[in-house]
């Protein structure tokens, strides 16, 4: 049994992309950005 | 009030002549140090001295001026105090006041502007405790915990050693035990390669769970933005806000505050934020609003408008009398399926209420917010073209969940027993509530006499359809006319419900010690509805619990159950 969590690099990339929104982000948005990032 | 300010003089001593001197240079330093503070040191290179009476004098050159002011005024020591720098030059320090600040400079010095501009306060070291971005896990707080557990065995013993140095004789050894730490939950973090193969719920999910901690992240339904960056609304706004819900009289959604209370428009670039915003802000205000809403119908209720439900019972004791669908939640309905039929109880006729079982609930959605209480669901008749607000109370701890709201409704189209159907809508905050209609039809119905408390029988009219097995009528349950509801303690105990059941509705079987009833399982969960809420799986279970042996089921039939009273 563990704790999943993010690491802080994609934590930081994900406030990152919240501070940057001109309208609210749904969770959707956050997990597709982070696949995005991942993919690169 | 000081009108002249005293000037004391300083005394030279030495000659005439070198009194003068003395004097002059005394002067001379003063002049230069106009500016400072009585007590601040005004220092003087004694060349620069020595070249100043040169150059006013003739009568010595200034290397012999340098060797005569030295000597003067090392002798007026009380005045000039001499100091000698680090490349060997000599310098001359007095004060304003005439005295030599030396022995006495560093305590008239130690608070001067100059000196506080120097030296500013140093900066504090860096606390000890920072600010955490993230809430630590249950795993990382035990570790803390163990850790900090350790550190302080640790102090103790070191103190102990200390201790046990200055005594002559060791004293009685304390053996400090630190507990092993248990097996701490580990924290995995999840790489490039998980988030590729993780599902999009799971992701979701753990996304959730990191930014919902986050202090510095808004978050309303499925939405979130950084807090800062979200609009705030004036007191003025919520206000207007309240005063509009009051003047409306019911719950509104957040398109109708937006645009009706803040004037903003759909076609508005920042309607969007703006909406966030608002449901945002209000949640953080719990003391006047309270979110009432599901994720398509965000609706926004607060202190001061009417409740919606009955005012028979307590919404609380309604609550206790559903905690058993806590634990018998019933039969879960088809997945897919929008139409949920149900047969209305006597409990449920009188005071205008449903269960939130198993089937209500795939039929309806879940709280959208982590604390909300209750969503008020808007319930269409198309058949008495009326629409009103019915209130779904979410199941908490120790209270099972349910709708309320339908009061009216039944009373003036249904009877207990009548079929009724409710379809959800596109919109999960939006019900159609239909029922079959028929032609009139006359029965001697079960009805709560309010004012003799009793049940009695009553010919009724109505026209919709019912299930037999549900209808409570003089020819079914003869037994029921002109008995009292049951007392509060004894409805609370499903047990003694059912007990007193049997003996309404029961066929007495047997004689003497043997005597027992015999009901099948409709006539039970039609008179025992009438007390309280009670499901088919409830029957069975009390049925077959130990601690009630009183009650049996019959091994050949299917539900039928019987109750054998205790002996008198």
């Amino acid at each position: 049994m563990s704790v999943v969590r993010l690491s802080d690099e994609h934590l930081t990339y994900l406030l990152l992309l919240l501070r940057n929104t001109p309208r609210p982000m749904t969770t959707a948005d956050l997990v597709r950005a982070l696949r995005e990032r991942a993919a690169r | 009030m000081q009108t002249a300010e005293a000037i004391t003089q300083p005394q030279f001593g030495g000659s005439a002549d070198e009194r003068r001197v003395a004097e002059e240079a005394f002067r001379t330093i003063a002049v230069m140090g106009h500016f400072f503070p009585r007590t601040a040191p005004i220092r003087v290179r004694l060349t620069a001295l020595a070249e100043f009476f040169a150059a006013r004098r003739s009568d010595r050159t200034q290397e012999e001026w340098r060797s005569e002011l030295d000597r003067v005024l090392t002798n007026n020591s009380d005045v000039f105090g001499r100091e000698e720098t680090a490349d060997g030059e000599v310098v001359f320090v007095t004060t304003a006041d005439g005295r030599s600040p030396l022995g006495h400079a560093q305590t008239a010095n130690a608070h001067t502007l100059a000196r506080r501009f120097q030296e500013p306060i140093p900066v504090p070291d860096q606390p000890t405790t920072t600010l955490r971005r993230r809430r630590p896990s249950s795993a990382e707080e035990e570790l803390i915990a163990a850790l900090e557990a350790e550190e302080q065995a640790v102090a103790a013993a070191e103190a102990i050693a200390v201790v046990e140095t200055f005594e002559p004789e060791p004293a009685e050894v304390i053996e400090l035990v630190v507990e092993p730490a248990s097996p701490a939950v580990p924290a995995v973090e999840i790489g490039l390669a998980d988030i590729a193969a993780m599902d999009e719920d799971a992701l979701a999910a753990v996304i959730t769970e990191e930014l919902r901690h986050d202090l510095s992240v808004a978050s309303f339904g499925d939405l979130w933005m950084v807090e800062d960056k979200v609009p705030r609304l004036s007191r003025g706004d919520l206000r207007r806000i309240r005063d509009y819900l009051l003047e409306r009289n019911q719950p509104l959604n957040d398109e109708t505050l937006l645009q009706d209370v803040l004037g903003l428009r759909s076609t508005a670039e920042d309607y969007q934020l703006m909406r966030f915003a608002l449901n945002f802000r209000l949640s953080r205000e719990h003391r006047e609003f309270e979110f009432v809403g599901t994720t398509d119908q965000r609706l926004w209720s607060t202190t001061g408008l009417p409740p919606i439900g009955t005012v028979k019972r307590k919404a609380s004791e309604i609550g206790t009398d559903y905690r058993f669908v806590l634990e018998h939640p019933g039969v879960d309905m088809a997945a897919g399926e929008t139409v949920v039929e149900h047969v209305l109880t006597f409990y449920e006729y009188q005071l205008g209420v449903l269960p939130y079982d198993a089937t209500f609930q795939a039929l309806m959605p879940a709280a959208m917010q982590p604390e909300q209480r209750a969503a008020a669901l808007a319930f269409e008749s198309p058949q008495t073209y009326e629409t009103f607000f019915v209130e779904l109370r979410y199941p908490t701890g120790n209270r099972g969940g349910y709708l309320a709201g339908f009061e009216r409704f039944f009373a003036e189209n249904l009877v207990p027993g009548a079929l009724i159907t409710i379809e959800r809508s596109e919109n999960n905050g939006r019900y159609l509530l239909e029922y079959l209609p028929i032609s009139g039809q006359d029965r001697k119905l079960l009805h709560l006499d309010e004012k003799k408390g009793r049940y009695v029988f009553r010919p009724t009219t109505f026209y919709c359809a019912t299930q037999e097995n549900m209808l409570l009528t003089e020819n079914r349950f003869p037994r029921f006319a002109n008995t009292p509801p049951l007392e509060e303690r004894v409805r609370r105990r499903p047990e003694e419900v059912l007990a007193a059941v049997f003996e309404r509705v029961g066929e007495v079987e047997g004689a003497g010690a043997t005597r027992r009833y015999m009901a099948i399982l409709d006539d039970l969960l039609a008179a025992s509805n009438v007390e309280r809420p009670v499901n088919a799986e409830l029957v069975r279970s009390v049925a077959q619990s130990p601690n009630s042996p009183q009650f049996s089921i019959d091994p050949d039939v299917e539900d039928v159950f019987y109750y054998q009273p205790p002996a008198e």
